[in-house]
C-alpha cells in the first residue's frame, strides 16, 4: 500500500494525547499487528497515524499491591506476569506477534480479538483512557459502553489489585496463529471472594455471576460450573457452535476453578 | 549405483538458504505494472450489466481485461482427452461461484488496480445457489454448469455415470454372511501454497510473450495460454520451474493466461500476485467426496463383493474431475482384492470453488473411507483388523477393478511395518505372509477367477 | 528515514505507514522476506530487527527508523554460509524454500539467544511458521543440530533418525 499517511511519533503520554484527541481524529498505531497489514491490503484508510512506541507508554509496574499496565506494553512482557493476565498473553500468537502486539491494542480489538477482555474483567481492572473532554477511568464494560475503541480515544493504562490467586484455562490453539474459541479466567481476591469471567461464551467477554454466586453461597467446584450456563451467550462463528460452546463452558470453569485451588 | 542410496545435496540448497533463490514475485522488470481482479461477490448470478468505462479512465489505469478480450474463452483442462470445456476464463454473462474472475486491471500501482476494480460497475440478478452435492440431483435444484447439467453427462457410451463392473455383486450379495454399509464424506481442502499464485508476463518487441510462471505443470500450462491467446506455442516463453509450494493447486494457473492478457492489452510488462485472502478464496482446492459403500463378507473375513456409489463435488466447473473421479474409480478396492465389484461415480457441480488437484488426486479421501469401513468392518466380523486386512491385501496378480494385475503390491509389507512400528504383535503366519501370488489358504475358490496373467508391462 | 540492512546504511523514501516488508522487496530489493500472507500469519517474512525475529508484514516502517534490520542474506552468502544455513543444506530443511528464509532468520535468533537442541523448546520458538512442504521435521532436526555444535557436510544430506527403513521380504530380485 502506497497511501501516504503521516505517522507522528509522541515522545509522551500526554503528547500522545494531544495527537490522538486532535481533530481530524487520527489513528492509533500501537503493535500494528492488525492495522498494518489491513493498510497494506487497502482494507482500511488511513489519514494520519499516531505511533505509540515512543510515547513511553509500555511501562509496567506494582506499587501498594496494585499492578498498573502501560496500554503500549507488548503481550510479550504482560506474558511474564502471575495468571490469568500472564497465561492469557502468553497464549495470543506466536512469539514474533507477542513481541509486537500490545495489551492496549488487544483491549480495542473487536472480537473475535481481544482475549484479554476476560482476565481483566475477571480481575475488576481499571482502564483509563482519553478523549477529548479529558482523562476517564471505569472498567472493561464502561470502556465499552462509552463507546470503546474509536476515533479521538486512546486507552492509556490498565490498573488491577494483584490477587491472591489466578487461573487462565483456554480450548486449546490448532495452531498458534490460530484464535482462541474459548477461555476462563479465575481470580480470588484479597477479601477471599472468587469472580470468573470468559471469552467465547458470549459474543463479548462475560462474567460469570451465577457461577459466583454458587462458589459465593458455599457450593463446590462441579456445582458452580454447571451454574455458569446461566451466564452464557453461546453463537455459532468459524471456531466453534453455539452448542460446543455451551458444553464446554462448564468443562472450562471447573478446570479454572481447580486451577485456582478452589 | 552412483545415486541409490546415496547422501545426494540439494541442488537449489544454497540458493534456498541465502535468499537467492528468484521466485516469481522476486522477477524485477523495468515498467512493471501490477495487476488486480474484480470477483465476483456471488455465488450464483446473472451479469446483467458490465461497465468498466469508468476504470478504464482512472489515472494510472493502463488495461481493463473482461471476457471480450480472450480470443478463446472456454477451453476444456481436459480438452486433449475428448472433454469439452465448460469454464470461461474470465465471467462473461453469469458468474457461478464467489471469487470467480470477471475482470483484470493492470495498473501503475496495486492500489490503483485494487481502486479500478472497485470502479467497475457490475449489476447482478442473484440466483439461488447450491452447496449440498447430494441435492443436485433433486428435479428442482438451480441448474449450476450450462454445459453439462448438474453432473458430468458425457462419458463414454454416452453415459452419465462412471461405472465399473466386474464379476457378480448379486452373486457376492446372496453368498454373504454379513453385509457391512458406511457412509463417508470428507471435506474440501485448500493446499495452501506458501506462495500464492503470482504471474510476470512481459511483452518482447518481436511480439513474442515471456510468461513466468509459479505453475507445477509447465507445458499443460503453455496449453491452455496458447489455446486461449490463440497463439502458437513459438509465440510464447515459459519460465518457471521455481516453484513456491503448489500441492496441486498450481496445475491450473489461470494467472498465467490472464496476466499474458493484460500484458498484450498494455504493451507493458504485467505483475499479478494473488493475496492469501484470493488464494483460499478462489484457487482451486480438493473437493469433497461423499462416498456410500457396501461390503458383502464372509465370517472367516473375505470381501466377496463391493457396491460403491461416489459423488464428487466438483465445484462450478469441470476442470480435471472428471479424471480424479476415474481415477478414483479404479482405486475403489484401495489396498485389497475384491472379486466382484459395482461402482457408479458422480461428477456433480456446486457453487463452490471448481476443484482440482491435490496430492493423490481423487484417493486420498477414498482411502480414509476404505481404512474406516475396513476397521468397521474388522470390528463387525469380531476379527482382529490386521488379520482382516492381510488376508484381503493385494498380492501379486492380483486383479485391480480396471483389471491390471498388480506386479508389485506392498500392502503385506506396509501391515507388517505398521505393526511392528506400533508394536502390535502379529501371529506367526501373518508374519510369515509375503506379496507372492496367492495360494493354498489364501486362494479361497472366490479369488481365483480374479487373479490375472501379469507378466509385466 | 534511515534504516540499517545487512549492515549497509539505507535511506528510506516509502510512506511511514507502509510494511518494512513492502519497504525491503519493493524499495529497496532484498527479495527474500517472502509476502506468504502479509497478515503476519506464515512467518515467511520474518526478518531480524536488533538482532530480535520481527514479521516484517506487520511492522510499520517508521516503527524501526533507526533500526538494524538483517534479513537471510546478511546472515551468509553461498561463499561463507552460516552454521544454520549449512545445517538447513545437510538436514534437507529447506524443500520449495519459500518458508526457508523466515525460518533460519527465526532459527538463527533462537540459537543466538542460547536455545537448546530440544525439539519442544524449538516447536515452540518456530511455531509462528508454516512450511506446507517438508512436514517439519527436518527443520527440527537441522535447528537442533546447530544448537547442539555438530559440523556439516553441505556436500551431502544427514541420515535421518526419523526416517524408517524397511526390509521388504521378497523385493532382492
Amino acid at each position: 500500500m502506497t497511501s501516504t499517511a503521516a505517522v507522528s511519533m509522541p515522545s509522551s503520554e500526554a503528547e500522545a494525547v494531544a495527537a490522538v484527541t486532535a481533530q481530524p481524529f487520527a489513528t492509533v498505531l500501537a503493535g500494528g499487528t492488525l492495522l498494518v497489514p489491513q493498510h497494506t491490503l487497502g482494507q482500511v484508510e488511513v489519514e494520519r497515524a499516531v505511533w505509540l512506541g515512543r510515547a513511553e507508554m509500555d511501562g509496567i509496574s506494582r506499587s501498594n499491591g496494585r499492578m498498573t499496565v502501560g496500554a503500549a506494553a507488548p503481550l510479550a512482557a504482560c506474558a511474564r506476569l502471575d495468571a490469568p493476565v500472564g497465561a492469557c498473553a502468553a497464549d495470543v500468537g506466536d512469539n514474533e506477534v507477542k513481541a509486537q502486539a500490545t495489551i492496549g491494542g488487544n483491549i480495542c480489538s473487536p472480537a473475535p480479538y481481544g482475549d484479554m477482555r476476560g482476565p481483566l474483567l475477571a480481575l475488576g481492572a481499571v482502564l483509563r483512557w482519553a478523549d477529548p473532554d479529558g482523562t476517564h477511568t471505569g472498567g472493561i464494560a464502561d470502556f465499552a459502553a462509552s463507546g470503546g475503541a474509536r476515533p479521538g480515544v486512546l486507552l492509556l493504562d490498565i490498573a488491577f489489585a494483584v490477587p491472591e490467586a489466578g487461573s487462565f484455562v483456554a480450548l486449546r490453539r490448532h495452531h498458534t496463529q490460530s484464535l482462541t474459541a474459548m477461555s476462563v479466567s479465575a481470580v480470588r481476591g484479597a477479601d477471599g471472594n472468587v469472580t470468573i469471567a470468559a471469552t467465547g461464551a458470549a459474543p463479548d467477554a462475560c462474567r460469570l455471576l451465577s457461577a459466583e454466586a454458587v462458589l459465593a453461597g458455599g457450593g463446590s467446584i462441579a456445582e458452580a460450573a454447571d451454574a455458569s450456563v446461566a451466564d452464557a451467550d453461546p453463537y455459532d462463528d468459524v471456531l466453534a457452535s453455539a452448542a460446543y460452546r455451551r458444553r464446554v463452558l462448564p468443562v472450562y470453569v471447573g478446570r479454572a476453578l481447580e486451577q485456582l485451588g478452589e | 549405483m552412483k545415486v541409490v542410496g546415496a547422501r545426494l545435496p540439494r541442488y537449489d540448497g544454497v540458493g534456498h538458504v541465502t535468499g537467492r533463490t528468484t521466485y516469481v514475485d522476486d522477477v524485477r522488470v523495468p515498467g512493471m505494472l501490477h495487476a488486480a481482479a474484480l470477483r465476483s461477490v456471488h455465488h450464483n448470478a446473472r451479469i446483467t450489466r458490465l461497465d468498466t468505462g469508468a476504470a478504464a479512465a482512472m489515472a494510472g489505469v493502463h488495461a481493463v481485461v473482461t471476457h471480450a478480450d480472450v480470443p478463446l474463452l472456454v477451453y476444456g483442462h481436459l480438452s486433449g482427452a475428448g472433454i469439452p470445456g465448460d469454464e470461461p476464463l474470465l465471467a462473461k454473462d453469469h458468474v457461478r461461484y464467489r471469487g470467480q474472475p470477471i475482470a483484470l486491471v493492470a495498473a501503475d500501482t496495486v492500489d490503483i488496480a485494487r481502486a479500478a476494480c472497485a470502479a467497475i460497475e457490475v449489476d447482478y440478478e442473484e440466483l439461488p445457489a447450491l452447496f449440498d452435492v447430494r441435492l443436485g440431483f433433486d428435479g428442482d435444484a438451480p441448474v449450476i454448469n450450462d454445459t453439462f447439467g448438474n453432473w458430468y453427462d458425457q462419458y463414454e457410451g454416452n453415459l452419465d455415470v462412471r461405472q465399473i463392473r466386474k464379476g457378480d455383486i448379486d452373486a457376492a450379495m446372496d453368498a454373504a454372511d454379513l453385509i457391512v454399509s458406511g457412509v463417508y464424506r470428507t471435506q474440501s481442502v485448500e493446499q495452501v501454497p506458501l506462495e500464492t499464485q503470482v504471474c510476470v508476463a512481459i511483452p518482447e518487441p518481436d511480439g513474442r510473450l515471456t510468461i513466468h510462471t509459479c505453475t507445477q505443470a509447465m507445458y499443460f500450462s503453455l496449453g491452455v495460454v496458447c489455446s486461449h491467446l490463440q497463439l502458437p506455442m513459438s509465440e510464447v516463453k515459459m519460465v518457471g520451474g521455481t516453484v513456491g509450494g503448489g500441492f496441486g493447486g498450481k496445475v491450473d494457473t489461470a494467472s498465467d493466461t490472464l496476466t499474458a492478457l493484460a500484458a498484450q492489452k498494455s504493451g507493458q510488462p504485467v505483475k499479478w500476485r494473488w493475496t492469501r485472502e484470493e488464494e483460499m478464496l478462489a484457487s482451486g482446492n480438493r473437493g469433497p467426496w461423499h462416498m456410500e459403500i457396501i461390503d458383502a463378507v464372509t465370517s472367516d473375513g473375505w470381501i466377496l463383493g463391493r457396491k460403491m456409489l461416489t459423488i464428487h463435488d466438483a465445484g462450478a466447473y469441470g476442470r480435471f474431475s472428471v479424471y480424479g473421479l476415474t481415477k478414483h474409480s479404479f482405486h475403489h478396492t484401495g489396498a485389497y482384492s475384491i472379486p466382484n465389484l459395482h461402482f457408479d461415480g458422480y461428477v456433480v457441480f456446486t457453487n463452490k470453488i471448481p476443484t482440482t488437484a491435490m496430492r493423490g488426486y481423487g484417493v486420498t479421501g477414498l482411502s480414509t473411507a476404505i481404512e474406516v469401513h475396513a476397521e468397521r468392518v474388522a470390528k463387525e466380523l469380531g476379527m482382529d483388523p490386521y488379520e482382516f486386512r492381510l488376508k484381503n491385501a493385494n498380492r501379486v496378480n492380483d486383479t485391480s477393478p480396471n483389471r491390471i494385475a498388480y506386479e508389485d503390491p506392498s500392502t503385506v509389507e506396509v501391515l507388517q511395518s505398521l505393526a511392528a512400528a506400533t508394536g502390535v504383535e502379529l501371529g506367526d503366519g501373518l508374519r510369515a505372509m509375503t506379496r507372492e501370488q496367492r495360494s493354498g489358504d489364501m486362494l479361497p475358490d472366490h479369488l481365483v477367477a480374479q487373479i490375472g496373467s501379469g507378466g509385466g508391462h | 528515514m534511515e534504516l540499517t540492512v545487512n549492515s549497509v546504511a539505507r535511506t528510506v523514501q516509502s510512506p511511514p505507514l507502509t510494511s518494512l516488508l513492502t519497504v525491503l522487496r519493493e524499495e529497496l530489493d532484498i527479495t527474500s522476506p517472502k509476502a506468504g500472507c502479509e497478515s503476519g500469519g506464515c512467518g515467511a517474512c520474518t526478518v531480524l530487527v536488533d538482532g530480535q525475529p520481527r514479521r516484517s508484514c506487520l511492522t510499520a516502517v517508521c516503527a524501526v527508523d533507526g533500526a538494524e534490520v538483517t534479513t537471510v542474506e546478511g546472515l551468509g552468502t553461498p561463499e561463507d554460509l552460516s552454521r544454520v544455513q549449512q545445517a538447513f543444506i545437510h538436514h534437507y530443511a529447506a524443500q520449495c524454500g519459500f518458508c526457508t528464509d523466515g525460518l533460519i532468520v527465526a532459527a538463527t535468533a533462537y540459537v543466538g539467544g542460547g536455545g537448546s537442541d530440544d525439539t519442544g523448546d524449538i516447536g515452540e520458538a518456530l511455531a509462528g511458521h508454516y512450511c506446507r512442504c517438508t512436514g517439519y521435521v527436518k527443520i527440527l532436526e537441522a535447528v537442533a543440530a546447530v544448537a547442539r555444535g555438530d559440523t556439516f557436510d553441505t556436500a551431502s544430506t544427514a541420515s535421518s533418525a526419523n526416517n524408517t527403513y524397511v526390509t521388504i521380504a521378497g523385493a532382492e530380485s
